[in-house]
């Protein structure tokens, strides 16, 4: 077999090990495609990214559901880990839509509808820098200063910690940020007239079209 | 007398699960993020860490917490007469509240959903005041017309005026609750009675998977120093905040729910308390909530079955559709759920909302207590003796009489459960009077109600003191 025909066949086995959701083969399969001396954006945008597009596009279809798209988003994640231990610097080159950074604010520890959209995220070709939960507003602001995201997403899922969603776009704007950034909100008790009337850029009830809203916002068909 | 029971689960089945909770107890412990707690907690003689909040329960203090639980539940209204006091573990069929948790409402007159308002809440409980099988209430949601930091204050002032039946706060935050629990005292006439017949009733929620929020902690803590009942709803979500498997969604909810029983014991030993669950799933295509599933019926009758275990009142929510409409859908989740907790033997069971806990509809209240009718008929039995075979009438009237004009019939008809709501008359009958549907009935209903029915108003100076608390309230949270 000629070293392109076994390229092939590695690129075709990463896909698979995405879309096939394999958290535990993953890593061997990205070094096998390291040691066959296969590009690390090549492992990426067409190994790694081509199986979690088609997990995202399954999942959209109604074939594959949430534990599905999740594990497929958990490999892809593993996969790059495994990628960036050996090219530090490739964070630089990756390509993403955007990078997206994630919180459950201050006094909430809800975290499930917030993995969700970080995995449709991930899917859709995003990256993804979740911050957890009962998150301050000064580490979003801090956050959003060090990394300069294309999207800061606040989650909320009590009406009590709603109003902290108002407070992180206060923030922003007082330390001069808030025009760097745009600002997605979500969570059950939030609703479109909630997210215009705190100056939000953008909500979504779901995370499917949580994607397709920042998608929007960055300009991005 | 002929009786259902539903048990779910064998008894080994229930030791399992019972063994499972303790073993996560000892084991791995819940979150109780409130220093006062874990105190409590500490002085108990559970195993603290202060810097995790986490406290480890040995299956001892579960015993020691079970025995000092009272067998008797007792909720008290404004309106005496509307006071429920539960002494059976085996009653005949829960207790029937509406429930909280909405931001919106389907507004009956245009069939849309808008934010709900205070208006709203107060037509609201009108309704749930005249509803004869609606015993309890929580303040049905968060009014959106009222600064966000004190909906929960308004919301409650307004139940206090229109609604007369027994009504349950579920702490949130430390200050809200003591400007409710400054409410109840109003409304009670003082701390002398309240502290008698407390006017409020607390539910508390935990996050699973085995945590809690120190704020609600802080207001049940607080409640607890007038000896507010206390019922926990340990809402596990299969595959999400608990295993995806229904017996181990129960073990969890179990663990957190018995961790609150310990610590309500050790802060006010005798304390009135529920061990209330609410295990759910989560609909793996849309990532929703699922509270109407066929596995929250199931899980329905579980918890029933760990309080007769345990020998313990209990609490669950059901009645709650996840459809956003008035329609069969909504029906058939309504009634399976209502029909399951009753035959479940549930103690207090919450629900009559819908759009799964996001919406609310003041027609919802006629058609969940019309369900609740029926479902207390299926759960209240028969006598099975010589006047009921009637075997004496039937030889009498033999081949060709008919039962209609016997005495045994005028005396005994009524024991048959009446709708006021359903439609059974002939098809023409219903045709020719306007071929109503169920929820033309349902919206001319709660027109009604709220045309005729008085609530008794408070005194003058009572709603004035409350609508004061609401003020001082928001005056403090624009001050911070």
């Amino acid at each position: 077999m000629t070293q392109d025909a076994r390229n092939v066949q590695i690129i075709a086995e990463l896909v698979r090990t995405v879309v096939e959701f394999d958290t535990d083969g993953v890593q061997s399969v990205v070094e096998k495609a390291i040691n066959e001396s296969i590009s690390p954006i090549e492992i990426l945008e067409k190994g790694l990214s081509v199986g979690i597009k088609e997990i995202g596009h399954q999942f959209g279809l109604g074939n594959i559901f949430l534990p599905e798209l999740i594990m497929g988003a958990k490999t892809m994640q593993q996969g790059v880990a495994a990628l960036e231990a050996h090219w530090k610097d490739m964070v630089h080159e990756r390509k993403v839509l955007g990078t997206v950074v994630l919180g459950t604010v201050k006094g909430d520890m809800h975290s499930i509808g917030k993995q969700i959209v970080g995995s449709l995220f991930t899917a859709g070709g995003f990256e993804i820098i979740n911050l957890g939960e009962d998150v301050p507003k000064e580490i979003f602001v801090e956050k959003v200063e060090s990394i300069r995201p294309d999207i800061v997403g606040l989650s909320a899922l009590l009406t009590t910690t709603l109003p902290q969603q108002k407070s992180v776009i206060t923030s922003l704007k007082e330390a001069g940020l808030r025009d760097m950034v745009k600002v997605m909100i979500g969570g059950a008790p939030t609703t479109e007239e909630w997210a215009i009337e705190i100056g939000a850029d953008g909500w979504a009830p779901n995370a499917a079209l949580a994607v397709e809203k920042a998608r929007m916002l960055l300009n991005i068909t | 007398m002929a009786k259902p029971i539903l048990n779910y689960l064998s008894m080994e089945e229930l030791e399992a699960i019972h063994l499972a909770s303790t073993k996560i107890l000892e084991k791995t412990g819940v979150r109780f993020p409130y220093k006062p707690a874990l105190d409590i907690f500490r002085a108990g003689g559970a195993l603290v860490d202060y810097n995790t909040s986490i406290v480890k329960i040995s299956s001892k203090m579960i015993e020691d917490a079970l025995a000092m639980v009272p067998r008797e539940l007792n909720l008290f209204a404004r309106n005496p007469e509307h006071d429920v006091h539960i002494t059976d573990i085996k009653r005949r069929w829960p207790v029937w509240g509406s429930m909280s948790g909405t931001t919106a409402i389907l507004d009956r007159k245009t069939m849309t959903r808008r934010p709900l308002t205070t208006k709203d809440i107060a037509e609201y409980f009108t309704i749930a005041d005249a509803c004869k099988n609606i015993d309890l209430a929580e303040a049905v949601g968060t009014p959106m017309d009222v600064p966000l930091n004190v909906t929960n204050q308004q919301a409650f002032c307004t139940m206090f005026k229109t609604f007369s039946k027994p009504v349950c706060l579920t702490p949130e935050k430390l200050e809200e609750t003591q400007d409710i629990i400054k409410m109840g005292i109003a409304v009670a006439g003082g701390i002398e009675n309240f502290r008698r017949r407390p006017l409020i009733n607390m539910m508390v929620l935990t996050v699973p998977p085995l945590n809690n929020d120190g704020n609600a902690i802080a207001g049940v803590m607080e409640g607890l120093k007038y000896g507010i009942q206390l019922r926990v709803s340990a809402g596990t979500m299969a595959g999400a905040s608990s295993p995806v498997t229904l017996p181990g969604c129960l073990a969890l909810a179990n663990a957190e729910a018995l961790s609150w029983m310990v610590l309500v014991q050790l802060a006010n030993p005798g304390n009135e308390f529920a061990l209330g669950m609410n295990p759910r799933i989560m609909d793996m295509r849309y990532g929703t909530v699922s509270l109407s599933s066929p596995e929250w019926a199931i899980m329905r009758a579980c918890i029933g079955d760990i309080g007769r275990y345990y020998n313990i009142q209990t609490q669950a929510f059901m009645m709650v559709s996840a459809s956003k409409l008035i329609d069969a859908q909504a029906g058939y989740e309504k009634a399976l759920t209502a029909l399951m907790t009753g035959l479940g033997g549930i103690t207090v069971a919450m629900g009559c909302i819908m759009d799964s806990q996001q919406i609310c509809c003041t027609a919802d209240l006629p058609f969940s207590d019309e369900i609740i009718g029926a479902v207390k008929r299926i759960l209240g039995g028969f006598e099975v003796n010589e006047e009921t075979i009637a075997v004496d009438l039937i030889n009498e009237v033999a081949h060709h009489g008919n039962f209609l004009e016997t005495k045994h019939t005028l005396k005994h008809y009524k024991e048959h459960w009446q709708p006021t709501l359903l439609e059974r008359r002939s098809w023409t009958e219903w045709n020719n009077s306007g071929a109503k549907n169920q929820w033309d009935r349902l919206v001319e209903r709660a027109e009604h109600i709220l045309s005729t029915h008085k609530v008794k108003p408070l005194p003058k100076d009572v709603e004035r003191e409350l609508d004061e608390i609401v003020k001082v309230a928001e005056k403090r949270a624009s001050l911070s």
